[in-house]
């Protein structure tokens, strides 16, 4: 799954999203290619398939709403460790994470 | 009356109300001791599976969703199986039927959704640690699932109290334990520990209930400083979603033990999240 792209629940699914991955049924034969342009009726026909969720590529405002969230994770990471300011090992594992979330954003 | 017999008391009435408790029905123990069996056959816990339709339909639903299955559509539980593999369809299992057994309580302060979103992160968070340490991993699933069920038993059986638990610690910005230990006099470790014995835990299980907070005690299972560390990471990925969310204190004991690196900790917490995620869906 690339940076640009994101599972969503099926319900949450509209007309018009491009599949970010091609979609396979149980034998691995693709159903639709990546890079479908999903229609009302492919939505209605996947549900037949018990798929409950679907990787689409974000387009601008997804990606800024997935950006804001990881910023908040971030801004939370030293609230979190509150009570183990400076204290080892918590302090490492509080890098860790903060590494981590940091890698999420970029 | 002294402090100890206060809470001789307290414990005496807890395991008086532990004795009410719903006992698991017959198909969930059959079904959990076939699962803590290594050779149980795909084949003889798929037909235990199919003998329940809500199990069934989250199996499926498992299977089908992205992370776990491959955006394919899996329609048999010995298909789903197969997919899934027998460590996730166990641990599936372990989850619905511990989610299923306690009745909702009026403990107007308790999150419940936080509860087994922090509760079900730990359990996959304790596999993944025990995986990346080549320990067994079957039993650090369940110990991480129910390291703190004993909070439960304590918000099922004394609603008003534990609501004061928290208060407690909303205002004093403390760990919930200390919180009740303050209040009740007992804790979540006591009252787990009572219920690991009413249900016939293991005793790797038992460990980890009773020194998740304090894993530098000599001679304990090794799974007591994973769940731990799991349960540290758990509460710091911030998983439950509370406002008042605090990272306990951090062994360095137990963190020295498993000895892990920041890449190792790094797909540990990623790995977390995307399993966490997956089940999310599925389960509450």
């Amino acid at each position: 799954m690339s940076k640009d792209s994101h599972y969503l629940p099926l319900t949450k699914v509209t007309e018009g999203m491009v599949l970010a991955e091609n979609l396979l049924d149980k034998v691995g034969h693709i159903l639709l290619p990546v890079g479908t342009t999903l229609t009302t009726s492919m939505l209605n026909a996947i549900t037949h398939h018990q798929v409950y969720q679907l990787c689409v590529q974000m387009d601008d405002a997804d990606a800024q709403e997935v950006k804001k969230e990881q910023l908040e994770k971030l801004a939370r990471v030293e609230r979190l460790f509150r009570s183990q300011a400076g204290k080892e090992p918590a302090s490492t594992l509080k890098q860790y994470l903060i590494h981590y979330r940091e890698g999420q954003i970029q | 009356m002294s402090m100890d017999d206060d809470h001789r008391s307290q414990l005496d009435a807890i395991i008086r109300h532990i004795k009410d408790l719903p006992t698991l029905p017959e198909v969930a123990q059959e079904l959990l001791i076939e699962l803590d069996n290594e050779d149980s056959s795909l084949e003889s816990i798929s037909e235990k599976i199919a003998m329940d339709h809500a199990l069934t339909a989250k199996v499926l639903k498992l299977a089908n969703s992205s992370h776990f299955g491959f955006n394919s559509r899996v329609v048999t539980i010995q298909q789903a199986a197969a997919l899934l593999g027998v460590q996730n369809i166990k641990n599936l299992i372990r989850m619905t039927i511990m989610i299923n057994r306690f009745p909702i309580s009026h403990c107007a302060n308790f999150d419940f959704r936080g509860f087994w979103r922090h509760s079900i992160a730990t359990a996959n968070c304790a596999e993944i640690i025990s995986r990346a340490l080549h320990m067994k991993h079957d039993f650090a699933f369940t110990a991480g699932l129910l390291h703190d069920i004993g909070r439960l038993v304590l918000v099922t059986y004394y609603p008003l109290e534990y609501a004061e638990v928290i208060n407690y610690k909303n205002l004093n910005d403390c760990e919930l334990i200390a919180a009740e230990r303050h209040i009740m006099q007992i804790d979540h470790i006591d009252a787990g520990l009572i219920l690991a014995q009413q249900w016939h835990f293991a005793e790797a299980v038992k460990d980890a209930i009773k020194w998740h907070h304090d894993p530098d005690i000599k001679g304990i299972h090794a799974l007591a400083p994973v769940v731990h560390v799991a349960n540290a990471i758990v509460h710091a990925l911030d998983i439950a979603q509370e406002e008042n969310e605090l990272v306990p204190l951090l062994s360095e004991h137990a963190w020295d033990t498993l000895g892990l690196n920041e890449e190792e900790y790094v797909a540990i917490f990623k790995e977390t999240e995307m399993r966490f995620e997956a089940l999310n869906q599925i389960l509450i």
